[in-house]
């Protein structure tokens, strides 16, 4: 699911990607939330507070809002150079899975530093949020930047745009029988519910295990990047064995051929 | 040429929120200090012709006021090292830690027995702070508390 680019992709890699990625999505913002107040998977909202507090006059406000959103625009921007760039040298699986491992580092270190570190200032607040936002925009613009933007799965304002136009689509007979729009209704659903499953679940499980959320979060993220590794790993595995078997085949082919050659010279029939 | 425009412009952003971090006074740099409450309003009910029945009306409060403490004119000390005196008209003393939250628009108050109080800051100047009661994400209002800046030796005054 993570190392398929663009057409390559089929329609079960989106769906794995598009679930897993849209539930850890959910999580952090919903413990974001919680913790710091503050959503970190979408900047939408942060574009009308940022207004919002420029009119006021709050710079304070304004500028710890602006760099969000730049934080959330660098994850992107990150994962993209990865992905462009990454692949001449690292190969398409690693540069696919930089962003997430960075992403995953990021998370981890969200959940050490609240755990033992965090006194409840404002400027750490203000750093672990900014540090979320970053994970989500590299997360975001991973999936997106794969998936030939099929695949956002931080936010659902696009989504369910595209959503609803569907299923009004499917008011058409000839729509609801074209499998490329059933598809896409299925990968849009899915994210969406997974989207809020993620954040159910945290709501409901927080209280209990309080900052181990976020090792919950990495665990999903490592699940991502190690499915691929695995299928990987196992291909080449294949792949060796059957170089080997071919290999051995070939060999005895030659071998019988230039033993029969030598037959026929020692003893040419009459 | 266009892209060193985007990537100027980028660039340009990022120094002035950081020359602006680095110069301006944090929202919790200026709550240190003695405030006094001068109101604590009800917002009202925008429409006249709402009808309710006292059911629903008691389940609304619960909802909404069950983590409330009601403030009556006090004054609000808040210190450099997060403890928050609350002076009582009748001189009594409650100590809380504070902390301010999200970009700085959440003030959480947390009592010694665990419980704890949010509050939206509206507006926080100088010499003002407005704030409101923060039942739920999407809720702002209907408790609304607005202090004045005191300063040390008018408070000294007022209690000679």
């Amino acid at each position: 699911m993570l190392r398929k680019y663009s057409n390559h992709r089929t329609h079960s890699d989106n769906l794995k990607l598009g679930a897993l990625t849209a539930f850890s999505a959910g999580m952090v913002n919903v413990i974001s939330l919680v913790i710091f107040f503050s959503f970190t998977s979408n900047v939408t909202g942060f574009f009308a507070i940022f207004s919002q507090e420029m009119s006021k006059g709050n710079w304070f406000q304004a500028a710890v809002v602006l760099l969000w959103i730049m934080l959330f625009f660098f994850g992107s921007f990150t994962s993209n150079m990865l992905i462009i760039h990454g692949n001449r040298y690292i190969g398409r699986y690693l540069s696919h899975a930089v962003p997430l491992i960075l992403e995953t580092l990021c998370l981890l270190f969200v959940g050490i530093y609240l755990q033992n570190f965090y006194g409840e200032s404002l400027q750490e607040t203000e750093f672990l949020v900014g540090l979320l936002l970053f994970a989500m925009g590299l997360q975001n613009g991973l999936t997106a930047s794969i998936s030939n933007s099929a695949i956002k799965t931080t936010h659902l304002t696009g989504l369910t745009t595209d959503l609803a136009i569907l299923l009004s689509m499917f008011t058409k007979k000839r729509y609801r029988r074209d499998v490329t729009l059933q598809k896409k209704a299925q990968l849009l659903g899915s994210i969406m519910f997974f989207y809020v499953a993620g954040g159910i679940i945290t709501g409901l499980f927080y209280y209990s295990i309080h900052y181990y959320t976020f090792y919950v979060v990495c665990a999903v993220l490592g699940v991502i990047i190690l499915y691929d590794y695995y299928k990987l790993s196992m291909m080449k595995y294949v792949y060796k064995r059957q170089l080997i078997v071919t290999n051995y085949y070939k060999k005895n082919k030659v071998k019988s051929k230039k033993e029969q050659q030598l037959k026929e010279a020692l003893c040419p029939e009459k | 040429m266009k892209l060193s425009f985007a990537y100027g412009v980028i660039a340009f952003l990022l120094f002035c929120s950081c020359v602006i971090l680095i110069r301006e006074e944090s929202p919790e740099q200026m709550l240190v200090g003695k405030w006094q409450e001068v109101s604590w309003e009800l917002e009202r009910v925008n429409s006249e012709d709402v009808k309710t029945n006292a059911e629903s009306i008691g389940w609304q409060k619960q909802e909404i006021c069950g983590d409330m403490i009601i403030h009556d004119a006090e004054i609000w000390e808040f210190d450099a090292k997060k403890q928050l005196t609350l002076i009582k008209q009748d001189d009594s003393v409650e100590k809380l830690k504070w902390n301010v939250k999200g970009r700085g628009h959440i003030l959480e108050l947390k009592h010694s027995d665990k419980k704890i109080e949010d509050f939206q800051v509206h507006e926080l100047t100088k010499d003002r702070l407005v704030i409101y009661f923060n039942f739920d994400l999407q809720i702002r209002g209907i408790v609304k508390m607005t202090f004045k800046k005191v300063e040390d030796n008018t408070y000294a005054q007022k209690i000679q």
